[in-house]
């Protein structure tokens, strides 16, 4: 169920699902890989093995592998943020605004799931 | 602390800033809002029929203001109308500003608000304090908008044919991704400005900029006092991981007002 209140949404934990694959690029940028999110038209039509073939690539900036890097399911939105207040000094309305925009469009591609 | 549009007002703790505008505030605290509107006071405030407008326009009962009472061991340097939700303050220096709040407030709390509320008119140099920015504005610049943003804070300022933005990134490591100012900047530059620039000076953490009038060389002063180029500053500061960008665009200010906002423009502590 969706957080309903800030608070709530800060308070929840984020967990990386389990068949993301997770490369790391020269650049020490974190890639993911990841089964796209098909519609069940779609799946019902295709062979299974194609279906389980299909994989979409992320490549996350730094401050998203900063944050993916500390996504352990233990940790808290707010306390990824505080994180990253921490690290880069930012305002914490502003890390938690942006972390909590970063695990919203993680979980819309169902890397991470909320608990 | 917030000093915004001529107005400066303690903040409460846990008081946060959500939203602001040219003349408008509000603040939120633990489910609690309070709007302020404020402004130079055009004419002599009526507590009556200005009151009842007010009102009127917070979707509150229409019965008009009154002068408050206040405690023994209060004195206001300005005059505090009102009750419930809504208090007017007339300030000292021609300002005035409404406090609706989003539950029935005693007066005594209101005052303790009021009380160190200070206004600054138009016509003179204006302190800005806001998040984690600071600046001082010349006389008659106003704020045409504000905008915040994770990573971005932005203020337009307007003085006649003069455009200033401010704007300020964090975190200027991830920004800059290793680069340097020079090559920053017109990336940082093209969501406010369109044209190539020239950089004037550089050491490194401050970079100093301009793009001069176009039109023909021996009328380009002429074209340049019309206003077609813009210059400003790009500044890294280290200690608080932030970059700080000024562009002026449209009629060049007067060398002394240029050089009150570079230099007075910095990071500061949050509060």
């Amino acid at each position: 169920m969706s957080p309903s209140t800030k608070d709530e949404a800060l308070a929840a934990r984020p967990v990386v699902n389990g068949v993301v694959g997770v490369a790391i690029g020269d650049s020490g940028l974190i890639r993911l890989s990841y089964p796209p999110a098909l519609p069940g038209w779609l799946v019902r039509l295709l062979p299974l093995s194609r279906v389980k073939s299909l994989r979409r690539t992320l490549e996350l900036d730094a401050m998203g592998t900063f944050v993916y890097g500390h996504i352990d399911g233990q940790r808290s939105v707010r306390q990824l943020a505080q994180l990253v207040t921490e690290r880069y000094r930012c305002l914490p309305r502003e890390a938690e605004e942006g972390v909590a925009a970063f695990v919203r469009e993680l979980g819309r591609r169902g890397i991470i799931g909320l608990r | 602390m917030l000093v915004w549009d001529g107005l400066q007002f303690e903040l409460a703790e846990a008081m946060e800033v959500v939203e602001l505008h040219r003349g408008y505030v509000r603040l939120a605290t633990e489910g609690q809002c309070l709007e302020l509107r404020f402004g130079t006071e055009k004419r002599p405030f009526e507590p009556q029929r200005d009151g009842r407008r007010l009102q009127q326009g917070a979707g509150l009962a229409a019965t008009g203001l009154d002068l408050c009472t206040l405690p023994e061991y209060v004195s206001l340097t300005g005059t505090l109308y009102g009750g419930g939700r809504l208090y007017v303050y007339r300030l000292v220096g021609g300002g005035v500003a409404a406090l609706l709040y989003s539950r029935d407030k005693a007066v005594e709390e209101v005052v303790q608000q009021v009380a160190a509320m200070q206004w600054t008119a138009e016509d003179r140099r204006r302190q800005w304090r806001c998040l984690d920015l600071a600046f001082v504005s010349p006389p008659r610049m106003v704020l045409q908008k504000a905008r915040f943003a994770p990573g971005t804070f932005t203020v337009v300022l307007k003085k006649g044919g003069t455009v200033v933005t401010l704007a300020r990134l964090v975190p200027a490591d991830v920004v800059l991704g290793g680069q340097g100012l020079a090559e920053v900047a017109p990336k940082l530059l093209n969501s406010i400005v369109t044209g190539g620039m020239e950089v004037i000076s550089g050491d490194g953490d401050t970079l100093d900029f301009i793009r001069r009038g176009w039109g023909p060389p021996l009328l380009k002063p002429v074209f340049s006092w019309f206003g077609t180029g813009f210059r400003g500053r790009l500044r890294h500061d280290r200690h608080t991981n932030r970059l700080l960008l000024v562009v002026e665009r449209g009629r060049p200010l007067a060398p002394d007002d240029y050089q009150t906002i570079l230099q007075s423009y910095v990071a500061v502590n949050e509060g």
